[in-house]
């Protein structure tokens, strides 16, 4: 080893502070990580958090939460049989599997006898206060006869048995009738002890037990999410092996993450492999030493160490999108590594220390800046996922830079082989074709590429928010999910309208108020059916009206709740002590109870306090035109109608909108700046690589019917990137040099491994991410020899040189 | 050693005499339960042949805080798998049907047959348990009662316990008392009302009169034509 020069000198000193700044900031972050790793490293598997938060609503977005927190928890378990002993026996041990389990707890939804009974104690004291819509209507307007006659038939009908309380206590079945319209399951299910079953129509179909369970540990843990699996699977095993005939279906978000985990983690596994493995042959087969390998493996590891550990600082946790698409980090910062090694192995290179990073210096140094600037606008979009996938490649590849610049001038790579002919040969493929082409030839063939890809753009190009882009559901699960909803009658889970309110009261008259709409939407089949809070629980003011209502129209002295007693033959002191009781609950009224946990309907439709409003949920069930319920909604200031999939896809088309408009920016913003770090307009050709490569890969997506979406547009940024790479480098070659081609060729190479392996993923958004850049990768690399045609060099600036 | 002999004699007595007990005794209330099975089985059997039925009711509704019971009266026509017509005549005139899937209630101008409706779950509930107590089908009611079958001689008497919370908050017993068909049901609510119906003149008909086949859902079964 030797020096050359003071330049080189002066790059030695850069060299060694770089080097003391990695290990200063190396020595910060590995700390940070030992905190990080205390506390448990946190892999966010929820699909939702990739979007964004809506800033137009803060309540909204609270409410959603809180809602999901009640329900992102459950776990439903439905045993069926057309055996009702088996599916008994069955239920038997399902319940004392899962009772061992200390991660789940069974929970019924249907409270505790003491808490129920209270409950309906409760209601019986404040009866006076409660009435059906249909009873304060025919109150209101004057039909208190009909109420009698009803009454009357009542008593001799048999139907009469399901009536709750005694005759004396509700003479006129008013309260009775109230708890039988509000209080009465919708579904067919019945509770025998704390077994909840499904009543079927016929003897011969299958019968049902619901198992409802509370998930006591976070459903997004991996660890959790597997022994809470597996200990499913073992039950549905045991059901297959000892209780033949007994089906389980499932039902619970920790389905859904556990599967794109393990989707994840499957896919992680093979795209590694496949890279790795794909990598150590180019590297192999080009430098024939295991050390070049090595050392670009430690620097790619290196930079996704450091960049996971701030991002799990920063973000808290970090979400497996993340880490899937972190993998093909291995494609790009390799780069690095790849034109250092290529460049030792030229003649002269390996006997002076510096002489490879000087040569190389200034180009991975505007490689990572573009590259840098490119993913940075990522981080504009809002959507958490994407920040997160742009600050870990930005990281990852600023400290992968940093490992090469620091570490590897101060190695020796004396014992590396030239590069073999043939590859050298490959390499320079697509340069002697250009040259084969000439000039003008060249020209005309882009002019008439960019015509015909602009005509089939412009006149075939399509673009999709699909929703079922960010997760691929398990066909299984969704064929249980949705016997589930049908056996259980549950409602929509995607639409539900949001009540708030300044106060609890408030929220029950305005919930009141809108059931009226609710009410006629009802009748007209816009909805099957729905139900909130204020059904169980009406508003004060509520309470007070029907209490004086009935007080006028049927509790007067004389009145026909005293003629009908009387009628009956109830003696005169029991119509006396019953109207007394009717006086003296003249100022009760029921209350919200603090803790909603008598029944879960009434439990997941309170959301109680949010921010420094109040909220509840109305549930919708056989929800048949979302239009005119949002138009409901829109036409009362505190109501909001909740579409979630509509919002989905409203959020994705926005993101698209943006995505779109930041890849023109991001354009615009590296044009820029190789203009002003070449002083020259003619460095604008360098963008053209990338920018012909999206456009042909946009023309081929449309020859193949696919929509262009969200996923899409943000690989065009990677594209970019790379475009960026190549022509940068090839742009830096001083001379005739192959260096830089078979560099490019290695990086294109371990590129489309790494991505190309990402377009087999059953994740449509990862796999279009995948397919883009693989082919955008293939398109740079033959385009990129077209900067050495293009440009002429002699007339501007070359920074290696400054 | 003598008295130990004899100990043991005794004890292998003993020992042989309770085994022999418990076998008889076993095999015994083996036999009864066979025969209470025979029995169950020919009753349902036998409830279970007539398609139609039709007789008058007498109804006795006892509510607590009243001296003397409520009496009703009328007739039915139960039609197997379509629905149970009730017809109160006394003390005022109400008609309705139970179906397998509601209610439905005749009006005044009930020739028009055009029935108001009740479908809630509870009402949906109680038309079954009717309609499996007159079809003698009661594997339907058996997910809500525990049912227990006495018999003796040609009676028989069934008593349903509920089983589910729903059922156990209004219901505190039913029991059904029979011969050849249905001749009194008994309902005691939970609290202390009771509701007690006398049948009589049942007969078991080939055919839906004529005139009450509107009153049934899907009246176009031949059984509806006159013979």
């Amino acid at each position: 080893m030797k020096w050359v020069s003071t330049n080189d000198r002066q790059l030695f000193c850069l060299v060694d502070r770089l080097a003391f700044t990695l290990l200063c900031l190396t020595g910060v972050v590995l700390l940070v990580g030992v905190f990080q790793w205390q506390s448990g490293w946190q892999i966010n598997t929820d699909l939702r958090a990739l979007l964004p938060v809506d800033p137009d609503d803060g309540l909204l977005q609270l409410a959603e939460e809180r809602l999901q927190q009640k329900i992102d928890n459950k776990i439903i378990l439905l045993l069926a049989s057309t055996d009702k002993k088996r599916l008994n026996q069955a239920a038997d041990h399902v319940f004392s599997i899962l009772n061992k389990q200390s991660n789940l707890k069974i929970n019924n939804g249907i409270g505790s006898r003491a808490g129920l009974q209270d409950w309906f104690d409760a209601l019986k004291v404040n009866r006076f206060s409660l009435l059906t819509e249909q009873q304060r209507v025919l109150l209101l307007t004057n039909n208190a006869a009909v109420l009698v006659d009803e009454a009357r038939r009542n008593i001799f009908n048999l139907q009469s048995i399901g009536n709750i309380g005694l005759v004396q206590d509700d003479p006129l079945g008013l309260f009775s009738q109230y708890i039988t319209e509000n209080y009465s399951p919708r579904s067919n299910i019945r509770v025998e002890g704390q077994r909840v079953f499904v009543n079927t129509d016929t003897e011969s179909d299958p019968a049902y037990i619901v198992l409802q369970l509370d998930v006591l540990v976070n459903v997004f843990s991996l660890a959790e999410q597997e022994s809470i699996v597996a200990a499913i699977k073992n039950i549905e095993a045991d059901l297959s092996r000892g209780y033949p005939g007994v089906s389980l279906y499932k039902s619970g978000l920790i389905f859904h993450a556990a599967g794109a985990a393990e989707t994840a983690k499957k896919e992680i596994t093979l795209i590694s492999i496949g890279s790795l493995i794909g990598v150590i042959s180019l590297f192999l087969m080009t430098f024939r030493s295991f050390l070049p390998l090595i050392l670009s493996l430690a620097s790619v590891l290196f930079g996704g160490l450091i960049a996971f550990i701030l991002c799990h600082a920063f973000f808290s946790s970090v979400h497996f999108i993340t880490l899937v698409i972190g993998v093909t980090l291995i494609g790009v910062s390799i780069d690095y590594s790849l034109h250092y090694f290529a460049k030792c192995v030229e003649p002269g290179n390996q006997v002076v220390r510096f002489r490879p990073i000087a040569i190389i210096f200034s180009a991975i140094a505007l490689s990572l800046t573009t590259s840098v600037l490119g993913y940075s606008s990522l981080l504009l979009a809002p959507l958490p996922g994407l920040q997160q996938v742009a600050a870990f490649s930005v990281l990852g590849l600023i400290f992968s830079w940093l490992f090469v610049v620091s570490v590897y001038p101060r190695l020796s790579f004396s014992g590396l082989s030239r590069t073999p002919k043939k590859m050298l040969l490959f390499a320079l493929l697509p340069k002697r074709f250009w040259d084969f082409l000439g000039k003008r030839q060249i020209i005309l063939i882009a002019v008439l590429a960019c015509l015909s890809i602009s005509v089939l753009l412009i006149a075939n190009v399509q673009l999709s928010n699909d929703v079922r882009i960010l997760h691929k559901p398990d066909p299984d699960l969704m064929r249980d999910e949705a016997l589930i909803r049908e056996v259980l009658n549950s409602p929509a889970p995607n639409q539900f309208f949001i009540v708030r309110g300044r106060s609890v009261q408030t929220v029950l008259e305005q919930e009141e108020n809108f059931r009226k709409t609710l009410d006629k939407l009802v009748a007209d089949g816009v909805i099957e059916h729905y139900q909130g809070v204020s059904q169980f629980v009406p508003s004060q003011v509520q309470q007070r009206d029907n209490y004086d209502l009935i007080a006028d129209k049927l509790y007067f002295s004389g009145g026909p709740v005293a003629r009908f007693m009387d009628e009956l033959g109830f003696s005169d002191s029991v119509i006396s002590e019953h109207l007394r009781l009717f006086a003296a609950s003249k100022n009760q009224c029921l209350l919200l109870p603090e803790k909603l946990s008598l029944t879960d309907s009434m439990g997941l439709m309170w959301l109680g306090k949010v921010g420094s409003e109040y909220a509840s949920i109305i549930t919708l069930s056989g929800v048949d035109d979302l239009g005119i319920l949002a138009t409901a909604a829109q036409q009362e200031s505190n109501i909001l109608f909740v579409d979630k999939v509509q919002q989905l896809t409203h959020v994705i088309g926005t993101q698209q909108r943006f995505a779109a408009l930041l890849l023109f920016v991001a354009y615009g913003v590296v044009m820029l700046m190789v203009v002003c770090w070449y002083r020259s307009i003619a460095a604008v050709m360098l963008v053209l690589v990338p920018m012909l490569s999206t456009l042909t890969v946009i023309a081929i997506l449309t020859l193949l019917g696919q929509a262009i979406s969200l996923f899409h547009l943000f690989a065009f940024f990677l594209v970019l990137g790379l475009g960026m790479d190549y022509s940068i480098f090839i742009r830096e070659s001083t001379r005739e040099e192959s260096s830089s081609y078979v560099a490019i060729l290695l990086s294109a190479g371990t590129s489309c491994l790494s991505f190309g392996l990402l377009s087999i993923s059953s994740t449509p958004m990862v796999s279009h991410f995948g397919f883009v850049v693989l082919l955008g990768c293939l398109f740079n690399f033959v385009l990129a020899p077209l900067v050495s045609q293009t440009l002429n060099k002699s007339g501007e600036r070359s920074v290696a040189k400054a | 050693m003598g008295k130990i002999r004899i100990k043991r004699g005794v004890i292998k007595h003993q020992l042989l005499f309770f085994i022999l007990f418990f076998l008889a005794a076993t095999s015994s209330w083996a036999a009864d339960k066979r025969e209470n099975d025979k029995a169950v089985t020919e009753i349902l059997q036998q409830l279970q042949t007539s398609n139609v039925l039709q007789g008058k009711f007498v109804q006795h509704r006892t509510l607590v805080g009243i001296p003397n019971a409520l009496q009703s009266s009328g007739y039915f026509v139960f039609w197997r798998s379509h629905g149970l017509y009730w017809h109160l005549e006394k003390p005022f005139s109400h008609a309705l049907t139970y179906t397998p899937d509601e209610i439905l209630f005749w009006g005044e101008a009930e020739k028009t047959a055009q029935p108001g409706r009740q479908k809630s779950k509870i009402q949906q509930q109680t038309s079954r348990i009717l309609l499996a107590i007159f079809g003698g089908d009661l594997s339907q009611v058996q997910d809500m009662f525990e049912l227990t079958w006495r018999s003796t001689g040609s009676s028989w008497e069934i008593e349903l316990q509920p089983k589910t919370y729903a059922a156990k908050k209004s219901i505190d017993k039913v029991l059904v008392k029979g011969s050849r068909h249905i001749d009194v049901l008994t309902i005691w609510a939970k609290e202390g009302d009771e509701m007690r119906i006398l049948f009589s003149d049942v007969a078991a008909v080939a055919r839906v009169p004529v005139s009450y086949c509107k009153y049934f859902p899907e009246p176009s079964s031949a059984l509806c034509h006159a013979p």
